[in-house]
């Protein structure tokens, strides 16, 4: 092959198909230059470092760099390469330099950065340099990748040369990079190699196929046929790649008669099907009919490639023939056509299609409809209706699929003209599919459908009514609600509430239904208005809620604490309070109890010392054991010293021991770290009595947990995460909060933070798992006892950036982006004799948000006598 | 390594192949009771149940839970379907395919299933039809493309390449063998993704203006240059550094592989390969791709910026997408109407009743699908491209590369999408592909 036959290829720097050495003489006539005149231009262009021999010492460190080492000299010789590429002159002398440190005996280490560095500026005359490394097993990968796409014959040459001088995987790697280039005359010395072992045979061919041309698919094609065994698909591949190479450089009938070969080669049913798919590109007048004849071949993989060309094949010929050969396929073959024709969209197959939905065999059927759907019109939806309320539970669905996807501007139209009759479940499928369409035009039809003799009917019509109404037609709807029959009413209310909910704003979400409310005189008129004004929530909802509370009415009293159980918020709480005391029904106190501990656990911004009061006194509300184990239930949430402590007051009714025991193991296992001598006290209390083994395993866990923190503070408390309008993780950490305002941090609510749930990593403090979020920050505090004033350590890690105050100094701060590891940082810091106090600002760019902390001696060793305390 | 060849006709039974188009799989048959056959064309052999017999290479963190099910994994994994029946795992550390042996035995209640070290020796095995490959990211192509050639389809997580070239030469294997592969763009199977580009496809933000992509730069990656460390005996670290250039081992450099330029994109291919790709669907670009890619210049360009032919700019740019819609991971598209922003969990449109908008049948309808892993085994079954096939992963992956490649050079290129070269920049062709280390090759 001569280089004017390789300019149909793309090569190495070729982005148009011109070979990257004849393209890039114009940069190579630099080469011509006088090297001295560039460090002078570099001078001049002030593109240098101010002093060349920096250069030269740069060079010199580098020749001795080894992996560990700091790597600064690395950096800085990067970007100089960065900087010279803007300058042929520069980047030119820069290459030359760094080559010749691959001539000297530097380290390993410094030669694969140069080889790197070289990449994207090395010229022909660094390739001697490069070319030194092929036989280095280490480096001739690395050489390989500055040559692969270095524009000059010179470079062809080199790797040629080497190519004879080398074996086994160097010799492998420099054939793939010829290939690589599509270096036409090393077709000679590959096809040698041809006649080599099994992997550089194999090589050998990839490389031929990648160059093309007719000398290469000669000696492919007698390849092909004398190889045996594993070698024959590498080398089918490798015909495959050099039909490509045919083909763009127009040579289709050489092209065809490679794939040709293929497409006949017996036992290798793959390579058959590529071959086809060849064919096809090659010989495009024979496309079709080979593609027909392809898919007669039943469960071969040369009829899914023929499926394949149905979908790309063009033209309308192409669809009447694959059409009608539809119904002499086999099954297989009639299901890769119809999901083919079906992608094709052409909707001139639609009859044959249509055809087989009535086909004796279950999945072609099924093939047909998902057809149907894409090529079908109006005249489709009566099959389909057929099939979305008859059939198997596949079949119906993909009718339904098929209309909702079917297109057409008549389409729901006819749709809704079939209300008019047939079974209710035809109906239904009707409805269904309006809904899944979105035609909302309809509704009014949908409406009349409310009042069906059908209560499948009817529900089907509620429901797309739900999906469908704007919001402008919600008086309509109440009022469908409101005359509506007794037992769709669930239904009627949960389209009244979504389409409510379109409302701008609360007062119009609930207007309408405050309206009706004022007039309603039937009890159960006001039970489903109230009901619906409970789920929508709102101070409007909230006034009418409290104002039915004294109906006449038990029914609607009982509505009344049950929506007020189930608000969004905890404002209810003193209303549910107070109707618990009242204890005028014991149906509506157990609502009211349930809701008001519901409520208490609500408010996440509730201080933990006030919930505590709150469950105390739930708890004194409680009047037997089945209410008190729902306090139980509600305590367990909480991570206090009192939570831990009213609940292992429970601990000696041995009625609800089961359930304190759970809550009580729950809670230490949240307060440990915080109260370790505390909750070993509560935690041998469950171990004497424990009646699950289950409780006692748990407890001996959480006892465990107690161990694994060694030296880690464990005691800590959490504040709220902080952020402040748009600003980033980055910006947030310069941005001062409550925490570390001295006259705002009394105000700030502390919660305790729970150990680590991953026992690979017991010294987490997980701020994701308390508060999750991404762009904030977050402050964690303890207090520390030394027991003298001691110069310490304290290492930290975190996830992402880190602040930290010890007694109120700010003693560092890394505004890091980063995943933890313990002791990132080692901080040297002064303890005084007693109480420290120890405050870390922890931002949270994404995903984990952590930090972990300990005291060291300066030498590394622990510390005695330390211990931690939340405040 | 070249495949078997194959004396037995790749033929699929009519019984098999019905049961699998009709999704009838599941719903028969005792277990594990396997009889040879041949199935869907390829080598192998196939349950009598017709379920999809599955290898899964690389079954570190995300392959495992690709398999089993786990964060970003569909629930359950490839292992918890009824379709599905796992039978091989492969992984160049010992620890991480004990451990993903142990869980497929645990499951099936047997221990039945294959542990190999080399993937090719699972991939010469002829029953097995599809592979869920979640190796590092620099074996991705290589696995791809000896997949194909033997005939099996693979989910494979992103991102698929290392360069431009690799996802090309995956693409064309692919299409050259009829394979399916579904890349683990699993956005692509988001409702809210899927809404989002529809409602920007269907015109209801009107002309699209830009694409703005919040995503993590190529800051934090380099070319590693942790010291030497003896090779621990449950690793073979010369299959697992594969084609990229040997250096000593160090347990750091493989547990973070994805900070170190020789395997991996870093951000901008990472959460790249799921961000700028549904920019590229939104944009309706799967078959395209910018014809112009300009890198912050500290002056009048701030931030990374493609340019289409059609007018259209695609930004990465966290800090807007976190200022406009207080998500600092995600995509937004802004058109003449209106925007609209998408990250995982969460759809914002302005106005705010777009979201709310019902799309009727006569307009665009993207790729539905509502789990990554059905649509795959939906394609398997029906031999239609799934949602985020080779082809439009390739279009994908390629932005991210460009990107990477303008930062690189830190100045801008120009790209020629139909043609997927650069436009006359010899510079930024030596970027396009890198040389794999021998015997390695695509």
């Amino acid at each position: 092959m001569n280089h004017i036959e390789m300019q149909d290829r793309p090569g190495p720097g070729d982005a148009s198909g011109v070979r990257a050495s004849d393209r890039a003489a114009k940069p190579m006539a630099a080469l011509a230059r006088p090297v001295a005149v560039g460090c002078a231009v570099l001078f001049a262009l002030g593109l240098w470092p101010a002093r060349a021999d920096a250069l030269d010492d740069a060079l010199a460190q580098l020749k001795t760099y080894h992996f560990g080492q700091d790597r600064a000299v690395l950096d800085k010789l990067a970007r100089l390469v960065v900087e010279a590429r803007a300058t042929p002159a520069v980047s030119e002398d820069l290459a030359h330099r760094l080559a010749a440190v691959l001539q000297t005996d530097a380290a390993f280490d410094a030669k694969q950065f140069v080889c790197r560095e070289l990449v994207t500026i090395a010229t022909e005359r660094e390739a001697p340099a490069l070319a030194g490394l092929l036989k280095d097993e280490q480096l001739s990968h690395l050489a390989l990748q500055a040559l692969v796409r270095m524009p000059g014959r010179s470079v062809d040459a080199l790797l040629r040369e080497a190519l004879g001088q080398t074996t086994g995987r160097t010799q492998i790697g420099i054939i793939h990079t010829l290939g690589d280039r599509r270096d036409g005359d090393a077709l000679a010395s590959l096809v040698r190699l041809l006649e080599g072992p099994d992997e550089t045979l194999a090589a050998a061919a990839v490389a031929a196929g990648k160059i093309g041309g007719q000398t290469a698919a000669e000696a492919l094609i007698r390849l092909w046929a004398s190889a045996s065994g594993a070698i024959r698909p590498t080398v089918g591949d490798a015909l495959l790649t050099c039909a490509d190479v045919q083909m763009s450089q127009g040579d289709m009938e050489g092209a065809a008669r490679i794939c040709e070969l293929l497409y006949r080669a017996e036992g290798f049913d793959r390579l058959r099907a590529a071959g086809l798919r060849g064919l096809a590109k090659a010989r495009p007048s024979q496309a079709v009919e080979l593609a027909a004849e392809a898919l007669k071949d039943e469960g071969a993989p040369r009829q899914q490639a023929a499926a394949a060309s149905i979908r790309e094949l063009p033209g309308a010929a192409a669809t009447r023939t694959f059409a009608r050969q539809l119904a002499s396929l086999g099954p297989i073959g009639q299901v890769l056509a119809l999901s083919a024709l079906g992608e094709r969209g052409d909707v001139a197959a639609l009859p044959q299609v249509t055809a087989l939905c009535l086909s004796a065999d279950g999945a072609v059927r099924l093939a047909a409809l998902r057809a149907v759907g894409v090529l079908g019109d109006d005249s489709s939806v009566k099959l389909l209706l057929v099939h979305a309320s008859g059939g198997d539970d596949l079949e119906r669905e993909a009718a339904r699929a098929a209309l909702t996807a079917l297109r057409g501007p008549g389409i729901n139209q006819t749709l809704a003209q079939a209300l008019g009759g047939g079974e209710a479940k035809a109906r239904v499928e009707i409805i269904n599919a309006l809904s899944r369409r979105g035609a909302a035009e309809t509704s009014v039809k949908l409406r009349g459908m409310t009042d069906d003799a059908a209560a499948e009917v009817r529900l089907a019509a509620f429901r797309a009514l739900r999906e469908l109404s704007p919001f402008t037609e919600l008086p309509a709807l109440v009022e469908l609600l409101l005359r509506g029959r007794t037992e769709d009413r669930d239904e009627a209310e949960k389209m009244v509430l979504a389409v409510a909910r379109q409302g701008a704003d609360e007062a119009q979400r609930t207007a309408v239904l405050l309206g009706r409310l004022a007039e309603a005189k039937e009890a159960s008129t006001r039970v489903s208005l109230l009901r619906l004004l409970g789920q929508i929530g709102g101070g409007r909802a909230l006034g009418a809620l409290r104002a039915a509370a004294r109906d006449d009415h038990a029914e609607v009293r009982l509505t009344v604490t049950r929506s007020l159980a189930e608000w969004s918020t905890d404002e209810p709480l003193a209303d549910l309070r107070a109707t618990v005391r009242e204890g005028r029904d014991e149906q509506q106190r157990l609502l009211a109890l349930r809701g008001y501990i519901r409520l208490i656990g609500l408010n996440e911004a509730r201080a933990p010392k006030d919930a505590s009061r709150l469950y105390r006194e739930a708890m004194g509300l409680a009047s037997n054991a089945p209410e008190k184990r729902m306090v139980l239930a509600g305590l367990a949430e909480l991570r206090t010293l009192e939570a831990l402590e009213l609940a292992a007051a429970t601990l000696a009714d041995p009625v609800l021991r089961p359930e304190a025991e759970v809550a009580v193991l729950a809670i230490a296992r949240g307060v440990c770290g915080a109260y370790p001598d505390r909750t070993k006290a509560v935690l041998a209390r469950v171990l004497e009595g424990a009646r699950a083994p289950a409780a006692s395993k748990q407890a001996q866990e959480v006892a465990g947990l107690l161990q694994s923190f060694g030296d880690y503070l464990a005691a800590w408390e959490y504040s709220p995460a902080y952020t402040q309008g748009d600003a980033g993780c980055q910006q947030l950490f310069d941005i001062p909060f409550a925490p570390e305002i001295p006259e705002q941090s009394a105000a700030v609510v502390w919660r305790i933070l729970a150990p680590s749930t991953d026992p690979r990593q017991p010294w987490l403090l997980d701020l994701l798992a308390a508060l999750g979020g991404e762009q904030r920050v977050a402050y964690l505090r303890t207090r520390v006892w030394s027991p003298q004033a001691e110069s310490l350590i304290l290492e930290l890690g975190s996830d992402d950036g880190i602040k930290a105050w010890v007694n109120g100094r700010l003693v560092h701060g890394n505004n890091a982006v980063r995943a933890i590891a313990p002791a990132q940082e080692k901080v040297k810091v002064a303890l005084q004799q007693g109480w420290n106090t120890l405050l870390l600002k922890v931002t949270q760019n994404v995903m984990g948000w952590s930090a972990c902390a300990r005291f060291r001696k300066p030498g590394g060793e622990a510390v005695e006598g330390l211990r931690a305390q939340v405040e | 390594m070249a495949a078997r060849a194959r004396q037995v006709p790749d033929r699929v039974s009519r019984r098999q192949f019905l049961r699998r188009a009709a999704g009838l799989g599941t719903a028969v048959a005792a277990f594990p009771e396997f009889v040879p056959a041949s199935g869907l064309g390829r080598a192998g052999t196939v349950a009598p149940n017709s379920r999809i017999v599955m290898g899964c290479i690389g079954v570190g963190g995300q392959g495992t839970r690709g398999m089993a099910g786990g964060i970003w994994a569909p629930e359950g994994g490839f292992i918890g379907r009824k379709e599905i029946q796992v039978v091989a795992v492969a992984d160049a550390n010992q620890r991480n395919r004990d451990n993903a042996q142990r869980i497929v035995n645990e499951k099936y209640g047997n221990r039945d299933c294959a542990s190999y070290r080399d993937f090719r020796e699972l991939l010469a095995r002829r029953e097995i039809d599809a592979l869920l490959v979640a190796t590092g990211d620099r074996w991705h192509p290589l696995v791809a493309i000896a997949a194909a050639q033997a005939g099996k389809d693979v989910y494979c997580e992103k991102p698929t390449s290392v360069t431009i070239e690799e996802a090309l030469a995956v693409r064309a294997a692919v299409r050259r063998y009829g394979t399916v592969m579904q890349v683990g763009t699993q956005q692509r199977s988001s409702y809210s993704f899927r809404f989002a580009c529809e409602l920007v496809r269907n015109g209801y933000i009107g002309d699209v203006k830009e694409a703005i992509v919040a995503v993590g730069g190529p800051a934090g990656i380099r070319h590693c240059d942790l010291p030497g460390e003896p090779v621990p005996d449950w690793l073979d670290y010369d299959l697992w550094l594969g084609p990229i250039p040997w250096r000593p081992f160090n347990s750091r450099f493989v547990g973070g592989w994805m900070g170190y330029r020789d395997c991996s994109g870093g951000e901008m291919t990472n959460w790249g390969a799921h961000h700028f790709d549904i920019a590229q669907w939104g944009l309706g670009m799967d078959e395209s791709g910018p014809i112009e890619i300009i890198p912050p210049n500290g002056k009048d360009i701030k931030v990374l910026t493609y340019r289409y032919a059609n007018g259209a700019l695609l930004t990465r740019d966290p800090d807007r997408l976190m200022r406009e819609a207080g998500q600092g991971n995600g995509v937004m598209f802004t058109g003449t109407k209106g925007k609209v922003a998408v990250w995982r969990y969460e759809l914002r449109t302005w106005p705010e009743h777009l979201a709310r908008q019902r799309l009727g049948p006569n307009e665009l309808h993207l790729h539905e699908c509502d789990n990554h892993h059905t649509d795959f085994i939906n394609s398997i079954r029906s031999r239609s491209r799934p949602g985020s096939d080779i082809g439009i992963a390739a279009r994908s992956i390629t932005v991210c590369h460009l990107g990477n490649i303008a930062y690189e050079l830190e100045r801008p290129v120009e790209w020629d999408p139909q043609l997927e070269r650069f436009v006359n920049d010899p510079q930024a062709d030596r970027l396009f592909s890198r040389s794999m280390r021998s015997p390695w090759h695509l």
